[in-house]
């Protein structure tokens, strides 16, 4: 579910059609909006597994301070999908706990 | 008119309701009546608008407190999900052991007719046992429910809210610190067991507030669950140091590269 008419910001003009991985399977997005609405568009909602009791968890506070979104972007750990837009061609990982030093193999 | 309690801590005192215009303390034994508890000369009418009987006068200047006239008012209940700031309950002293609170209530789960739960002052302190007698959720309400209360009639001025007790279920031990998966039970234990008195001295014993997003999503909850446990104000918690980085960062940001 996409907002395309607001009220206040009016009318989406045409927007770009591009295209992320989510493990593997391409998603349709539109050009400048963060990955989790991208995710969220096309029905994902498990975006990490927790450290400890490897509990599902998704999108909570959507404005970049709670973490929980935290995902692997293009072998990156810990990127907050939340406030980071998608760019063409991104691969992104469900994260697994806490990730790892260096880069995600 | 100054109201410092409501002012500086959200909730009118004993003393500041008594103050109130009709006093609501007789109020209610010959039958259901509106106890209107606003207090403040804010630009708001609704209660106005949706008295059918007319009870209810703000007048042109709608900055003006509500005037009450309780002979014109039957206790029909349509002031109260009028009221944006949910001000208005309507009780009931004339039938039985208990006193009816007709009340508004806008949080899920939306309690059965019939439950028990725990009622509540309007500072959220526990009173008494209540039941709910009757759930009344209108189209015309606005989403606002309106619960039928029965409590002892010695509490009809003093209860104005309730609790719904789930305690021993999984929901009533929720994740209070999403990032170190720290429950409320285990908060609880570190207060009652633990002898924390502060927020640095939970920290301490349970990791709560030292993951990623350092305790900007659970800080107010724990916060809230000490203040209620051991009766103080906010103020009286102290502090967690903020340290940074305050969001995740890559080493290299920090100097050095990813070698």
């Amino acid at each position: 579910m996409r907002i395309l008419d607001h009220p206040v910001l009016g009318r989406v003009q045409a927007p770009r059609q591009v295209a992320i991985l989510f493990e593997g399977t391409p998603i349709p997005c539109v050009e400048g909006e963060p990955i989790a609405a991208a995710l969220a568009a096309a029905g994902i909602r498990v975006l990490h597994f927790s450290n400890t009791r490897h509990e599902p968890r998704g999108l909570f506070c959507a404005l970049g301070r709670c973490n929980e979104c935290r995902m692997v972007v293009d072998g990156v750990f810990n990127v907050r999908t939340c406030i980071t837009p998608v760019r063409d061609g991104m691969t992104v990982k469900r994260q697994h706990g806490h990730g790892t030093i260096g880069p995600a193999r | 008119m100054d109201w410092p309690n409501l002012r500086t801590r959200g909730y009118l005192s004993p003393g500041e309701i008594a103050r109130l215009r009709p006093s609501p303390l007789e109020a209610g034994l010959r039958g259901a009546v509106a106890v209107i508890e606003c207090v403040e000369d804010i630009p708001c009418n609704p209660c106005e608008e949706a008295c059918p009987n007319g009870a209810i006068v703000v007048g042109d200047d709608i900055t003006r407190v509500p005037r009450f006239y309780e002979e014109r008012c039957t206790g029909c209940g349509l002031c109260i999900p009028a009221c944006p700031g949910l001000a208005i309950f309507v009780i009931d002293q004339s039938e039985g052991e208990d006193a009816i609170i007709k009340m508004p209530y806008e949080f899920l789960p939306v309690p059965r007719e019939g439950q028990q739960v725990q009622a509540l002052d309007r500072q959220g302190r526990a009173v008494c046992r209540g039941t709910v007698t009757k759930v009344v959720d209108a189209s015309g309400y606005n989403k606002t429910i309106v619960l039928h209360l029965a409590v002892p009639r010695q509490h009809v001025m003093d209860v104005r809210g309730i609790k719904m007790t789930n305690e021993g279920t999984p929901a009533g031990d929720p994740t209070i610190c999403r990032c170190m998966e720290v429950t409320r039970g285990e908060i609880l234990r570190a207060i009652r067991e633990g002898g924390a008195r502060s927020i640095p001295a939970i920290k301490r014993r349970t990791t709560a507030g030292m993951g990623v997003c350092q305790g900007k999503t659970c800080s107010g909850l724990i916060t809230g669950i000490l203040c209620q446990e051991i009766g103080v104000d906010p103020e009286c918690t102290g502090q967690d140091t903020a340290r940074p980085p305050v969001r995740p960062l890559a080493l290299d940001a920090l100097g050095g590269d990813m070698e």
